[in-house]
């Protein structure tokens, strides 16, 4: 399986690679919300496919009700995005981002749930689109799709269908500076994209050696 | 005389980039992986020509990294190597005693040109 042969070195590139993305997208956010985001050093994990949605469960403090923006990517550098926000951060950001005060005792309505659409497309886009212009890839998106709800299994699989094989599994958190607001970012390439991914990042790492 | 460079960063490829660029501009280069590994080598008597130093690192950080660097050193040049580029970040560097803040992965050109600025090259 291609993805089980990405050795210490593979993984600290791709580690570097996401914290490279992370940095785009922060500064593209910060420019759009006038907010500092505060980033954190990301990690990179090899996660059977069939546990993904467990794994991602798994990571959160309390997976009652979040905010899930996805968005499919398209490219040598193939797969599956999402943004996780819990539900009332998720509010915050639309307060920050389009003022005034959302109503917690009911749902999103559909303008705040596009602002948090855009939202994930900023961070998304600018994260994947870096990863793979550093790589001599360019990749095409689907566009993003919004759920709200408890964060299990029936969620998670709308988006990551359960099957062999191995995911790469990129995850970040950032935090807006003064505003106690936390989300996750997970990028998700499945089998196809892990071989053409591993020659990219073999060349990246012999262009530096 | 050999000048010496130390590279501050947890990722080992971030730190093989900026290697290169400066052992072929025959520099000699101290390695660290975190604030701690630096500050410690330092105290254990390195006395660098200037440091690049990443900002995103696991333990006390990069930033209080600079402020310890500063305190212990206030004449070393300390280039600070990022890949988070907001307005702020780099304000916050600049506050803290950077000498300049270069944006990952940094290029030949810039970290030539930070050295020359240090004067160094």
């Amino acid at each position: 399986m291609p993805g089980s042969s990405f050795d210490a070195l593979e993984l600290d590139a791709l580690k570097e690679l996401m914290n490279l993305g992370f940095g785009r997208a922060a500064a593209n956010l910060s420019e759009l919300m006038d907010l500092h985001v505060v980033l954190s050093v990301p990690r990179v994990e090899l996660v059977p496919i069939e546990e993904l949605a467990s794994y991602v469960a798994n990571e959160v403090d309390d997976p009652k009700s979040f905010n899930v923006v996805e968005q499919f990517f398209l490219g040598n550098f193939e797969g599956t995005s999402f943004l996780l926000l819990p539900e009332e951060e998720g509010r915050r950001l639309v307060e920050m981002l389009a003022g005034g005060d959302t109503d917690s005792d009911n749902p999103l309505d559909s303008l705040e749930s596009e602002t948090i659409i855009e939202i994930g497309n900023i961070i998304i886009g600018a994260c994947v689109s870096k990863v793979a212009e550093l790589l001599g890839d360019v990749v095409t998106y689907l566009p993003p799709r919004f759920a709200t709800g408890a964060l299990d299994r029936e969620l998670l699989e709308r988006y990551v269908q359960p099957g062999p094989g191995m995911a790469l599994v990129l995850k970040t958190l950032f935090r807006f500076e003064r505003r106690d607001v936390f989300g996750l970012l997970f990028l998700v390439t499945t089998d196809s994209g892990l071989a053409w991914l591993k020659r990219a990042v073999s060349s990246w790492l012999e262009s530096l050696s | 005389m050999e000048r010496t460079v130390l590279l501050v960063d947890d990722s080992v490829v971030a730190r093989m980039g900026l290697k290169k660029i400066l052992r072929e501009s025959s520099f000699a280069v101290v390695e660290a992986a975190s604030g701690e590994d630096a500050l410690a080598k330092v105290d254990q008597g390195l006395e660098p020509d200037l440091v690049f130093l990443d900002l995103t690192m696991p333990g006390m950080g990069g930033l209080n990294a600079l402020r310890e660097l500063r305190r212990r050193r206030p004449e070393l040049p300390v280039v600070v190597v990022t890949a988070d580029i907001q307005k702020a970040t780099i304000q916050e560097a600049m506050d803290a005693g950077a000498s300049e803040v270069l944006p990952k992965p940094a290029e030949r050109g810039s970290v030539m040109a930070a050295l020359a600025r240090a004067g160094l090259a």
